[in-house]
């Protein structure tokens, strides 16, 4: 038994990535034709050139027919996972390990969202007949109940942790503000956040995602075989997944101040990846910003920073986009918009440009080196205490 | 001839009575000084209690029952429920209160509905049943009026339970009396005072004058019938508790029958500051009677409705006994409440009852020493400032009920009641329970009973893996942590949200209420309350939320 991953095995050949947002232009078959579009022209492949397809939607649609019929695809194997909000990252997961077994040569991670439909705000799951007795609230209500604990255990003033978590918001847009594919392309400050009325706990709006309807994809080969496709392609250095048992709802020891699956599933992809230093050997990161306190976790769950000292971090600028580790240069999710099942591919696909030199100066990180080239995307699924977690560990060189 | 001989005259029949009894209040309270100013009429002084939002008579029955220490002897012959505002028609409602209580399936559970005299027709049937075992008698209601009505105003919810059945005197070595039963008078008449068409908002009435000829005739009939019966002059009678929505022929028969200067002064509170509480008020007056009775007084219960019943009770030793628990002494630690579980299939599962109060102490400390782990490492309660599982709550008297309490406001009050239709929130309403899924999680969705791990871990809801079930009803806890969701579906939005960490083990992330969302604090103490938490398809989702801990001194005192 052991979890050995596959560092250097499979290659991202191509990707594509949809504007996000209020797509009322575009229903899920038109934003997955552009995705993989986009991915398939990169490659110089046509749809049916790809061997086999993973098509990750937490609710557009059901079964893999969500994307044989867009495509019209003839005699293909394709598979719809979902894994709430990670759902986009498990299809990369699956596919990266089909193309590693040998099973294809040629695989599709395809995610897609289409939320905006609902007539509603923010997102909505579907409702599985229950008992009754499972109070739903809001997500951002769930991951509020952070700020609280946090400020609790490490004794920061609420008012110094308010400020912190809106400096995240605020760095990410800043960052979405430079991207054409981002929902929101408008800098917010400090200040602005701050004076926002709260939603969910201390948390407005502006502390929350965007939501947003979108598509991303990934293709992916032998690593041996990269070369046919492109000459820069992305190496999978690590994939990790961890599906939370629940435990943090019922087990008192849990105080809301971290995210355990976070932390086991990032030790996974560091021993993955032989990443020993994560703030120093990776050139960047995308995480799953779902909410502004959950950025400011994460940073420490992923071993970026001390426990109780991330607020002080993110004050300091460490993860802004000229800083020491920059942190969701595309926006994230709070700028860049969630489609649930699209968001994993999406960081991904910021990888996939920031990695190999493809985006403006305004919005480029300059952590890159030759012996810092390394990314690191973590998305995430559920809730403080009951979650998935996935992280995925990508470079441009060869370990 | 004094009541005493009068029974012992009867000799073969044990003396029946109520064993013990108590109320629930909810916790808001309508300034009736507030309803004109909206309404342009109606209104007075003092104030009247508000179902919250997630109440109704079904909830406030549990509520009531739960207050009641012993309501769960493990010989319970019988549940009754009467209101005039049941849940549910076609369904029984007694049968949410059972489940709640955790009554073994084999203890019958029966409705009285839609009248405020189903209630005393339910506790009749409670005395009269009571050869079989204790019954216990449980009366809620919900009273509403169009804005500006006197039914509005005067009107009040609550909830009200009596444990009534034999005493000590038949040898089971049961918990004493409090009150016996001396004698029951009732007269029966048909006439038109108010009505109302099964769904409407409010009842319509005939004009008073009609209606207080016909209650002085019948109240006169059954007094006279009721002392006769007890051999009692008029004089023997110590307290009177006269109880009917007709007001004024309540005060005209006191006078009528000089009893004005016997007449309770509960009464007069109960009007004042909750308002009449329609089928739940008999009980809930009595019991403010009986709350300050000294033993051998005699408490006439005097009920104007569809007729009038006299109910003759003579106040025990006993009584005072349990007046000096009431609101300060601590009550016996129970049995460990945690039980081997059953298959669900199983067609008698064991009793989850709890033991009757006091346990007697041969009883009591075997169970402490062979009793399970919940049991066993329990601190004795009369020490701890907490309960863990097991630990039975304590009722509050009707004083100190009314003495708490937050306000809400005439337009909230209205829009609880469906009067003022308030624009919802724009999120999805929730879907409506899984029937079957509920019917597999009753002792979890009504009783809250989760389980617990052979290594003493416990489990909410409750796990399939673990051997034992752990009844969590009656734990208080520690909130870890919280929120406040603006933006979630809620009948009454927002939702106050916490994570709370029960005393002895367990945590449940709950919605809290009855609680100023403003004063929510880590390290705040909560307990559980039976409440619904929406309807939808016609369905009440029934479950627990937690609350600040109520008793004495408030601790959080809500706005809404």
């Amino acid at each position: 038994m052991g979890s050995h991953g596959i560092r250097d095995r499979v290659a991202i050949v191509a990707m594509g990535c949809t504007r996000f947002g209020e797509r009322w232009d575009q229903g899920t078959d038109e934003l997955l034709i552009d995705a993989t579009g986009e991915a398939l022209a990169g490659a110089g492949l046509g749809a049916d050139d790809v061997d086999a397809y993973w098509l990750g939607t937490a609710q557009s649609g059901m079964s893999g027919m969500v994307l044989a019929r867009p495509l019209g695809l003839e005699g293909k194997p394709v598979t719809r996972v979902e894994n709430m909000c990670a759902t986009g990252s498990e299809a990369l997961r699956q596919a990266a390990y089909a193309v590693a077994s040998g099973a294809y040569d040629v695989g599709m991670a395809v995610g897609v969202e289409k939320v905006k439909d609902s007539g509603y705000q923010g997102l909505n799951a579907f409702p599985v007949p229950t008992d009754g007795t499972n109070r739903t609230l809001t997500a951002a209500a769930m991951f509020s109940m952070v700020a609280p604990a946090y400020a609790e255990r490490y004794g920061v003033d609420p008012q110094e942790l308010r400020r912190a978590m809106a400096r995240v918001a605020s760095k990410n847009h800043h960052n979405g503000a430079r991207n054409p594919k981002a929902q929101f392309r408008r800098e917010v400050s400090v200040e602005q956040i701050c004076a926002m009325s709260p939603v969910a706990g201390e948390l407005s709006v502006l502390d929350c995602a965007g939501v947003a309807d979108g598509a991303a994809a990934a293709i992916v080969v032998r690593a041996e075989d990269a070369g046919r496709y492109t000459d820069r392609p992305l190496l999978v250095k690590a994939l990790s997944c961890v599906a939370g048992n629940g435990s943090g709802s019922t087990d008192p020891s849990y105080d809301y101040t971290t995210f355990p699956e976070v932390v086991r599933c990032a030790e996974d992809a560091y021993r993955q990846a032989g990443v020993t230093d994560p703030r120093a050997q990776l050139a960047m990161a995308e995480v799953h910003d779902c909410f502004t306190p959950t950025e400011l976790v994460l940073m420490e769950d992923l071993g970026f920073c001390e426990r109780g000292t991330a607020w002080k971090a993110i004050l300091d600028g460490v993860f802004d986009l000229d800083g020491e580790l920059p942190v969701n240069p595309d926006g994230g999710l709070k700028s860049f918009g969630h489609p649930v099942g699209a968001s994993g591919l999406r960081m991904v696909y910021e990888a996939w440009l920031q990695l190999r030199g493809d985006v403006p100066d305004d919005r480029r990180i300059t952590t890159l080196g030759a012996d810092r080239n390394l990314a690191l995307t973590h998305n995430l699924g559920g809730y403080p205490g009951e979650m998935v977690s996935f992280v995925s560990i990508l470079g441009t060189h060869p370990s | 001839v004094t009541p005493r001989q009068i029974r012992s005259y009867a000799g073969c029949v044990p003396a029946a009575g109520i064993l013990t009894y108590g109320a629930y209040l909810p916790f808001h309270r309508l300034d009736r000084s507030a309803i004109a100013a909206v309404a342009g009429t109606g209104g007075g002084t003092g104030t009247r209690t508000v179902a919250s939002y997630d109440e109704d008579t079904t909830t406030m029955a549990v509520e009531a029952a739960r207050g009641v220490p012993a309501s769960r002897p493990r010989d319970l012959g019988s549940l009754w429920f009467a209101t005039t505002t049941p849940a549910y028609a076609d369904k029984t409602n007694a049968t949410a209160v059972h489940a709640a209580l955790g009554l073994d399936t084999a203890v019958p559970a029966f409705d009285a509905n839609g009248a405020v005299r189903s209630a005393m027709g339910a506790l009749r049937a409670g005395l009269d049943s009571s050869a079989s075992g204790p019954a216990l008698v449980v009366a809620a209601d919900l009273r509403t009026g169009l804005p500006g009505s006197a039914d509005e105003s005067a009107g009040g919810d609550g909830a009200a339970a009596l444990l009534v059945g034999h005493g000590d005197g038949d040898g089971a070595g049961r918990v004493p009396l409090l009150a016996e039963l001396l004698a029951w008078g009732s007269a029966t008449a048909e006439f038109l005072d108010r009505w109302r068409i099964p769904g409407e908002q409010r009842s319509r009435l005939w004009e008073e004058r009609f209606g207080e000829g016909r209650y002085l005739d019948a109240g006169q009939r059954a007094w006279d019938a009721a002392l006769a019966t007890a051999g009692l002059a008029p004089t023997g009678v110590d307290h009177v508790v006269v109880v009917g929505s007709h007001a004024r022929a309540a005060t005209a028969l006191a006078r009528k029958l000089d009893l004005a200067d016997r007449l309770h002064p509960a009464v007069g509170r109960l009007a004042a500051d909750v308002g009449f509480t329609g089928a739940a008020h008999p009980a809930l007056a009595l019991a403010g009677a009986l709350d300050e009775a000294a033993p051998g007084q005699v408490v006439a219960l005097v009920v104007l409705a569809d007729g009038a019943d006299v109910v003759l009770w003579q106040a025990t030793d006993a009584l005072a006994a349990h007046q000096r628990r009431l609101p300060a002494d601590p009550v016996t630690a129970d049995a460990g409440s945690s039980v081997d579980r059953v298959p669900t299939d199983s067609p008698a599962p064991p009793l989850t009852a709890e033991a009757g109060w006091p346990p007697p102490p041969a009883a009591a400390a075997a169970e402490r020493t062979s009793g399970s782990p919940a049991g066993a490492g329990l601190p004795p309660a009369a020490a701890a400032p907490s309960r863990a599982a097991g630990q039975p709550r304590r009722g509050l008297t009707l004083a100190d009920q009314i003495a708490a309490g937050g306000p809400v406001t005439y337009g909230r009050y209205l829009a609880w009641r469906g009067i003022l239709p308030v624009e919802p929130p724009r999120r999805p309403e929730p879907a409506r329970p899984s029937a079957s899924a509920a019917g597999r999680s009753t002792g979890w969705k009504f009783g809250f009973v989760g389980s617990e791990s052979q290594d003493g871990v416990v489990h909410l809801p409750p796990s399939p893996l673990d051997p034992h079930d752990r009844s969590m009803a009656d734990a208080t806890g520690t909130i870890a942590t919280f929120t406040i969701d603006r933006m979630a579906y809620s009948p009454s939005p927002p939702v106050v949200f916490a994570v709370v960490d029960f005393d002895g083990g367990g945590r449940l992330p709950v919605e809290l209420t009855d609680v100023d969302p403003a004063g929510v604090k880590i390290g705040d103490r909560v307990e559980m309350t039976f409440r619904k938490l929406f309807t939808a398809d016609g369905i009440h989702n029934y479950f627990w939320k937690a609350r600040p801990i109520r008793g004495r001194p408030a601790t959080s005192v809500g706005s809404a």
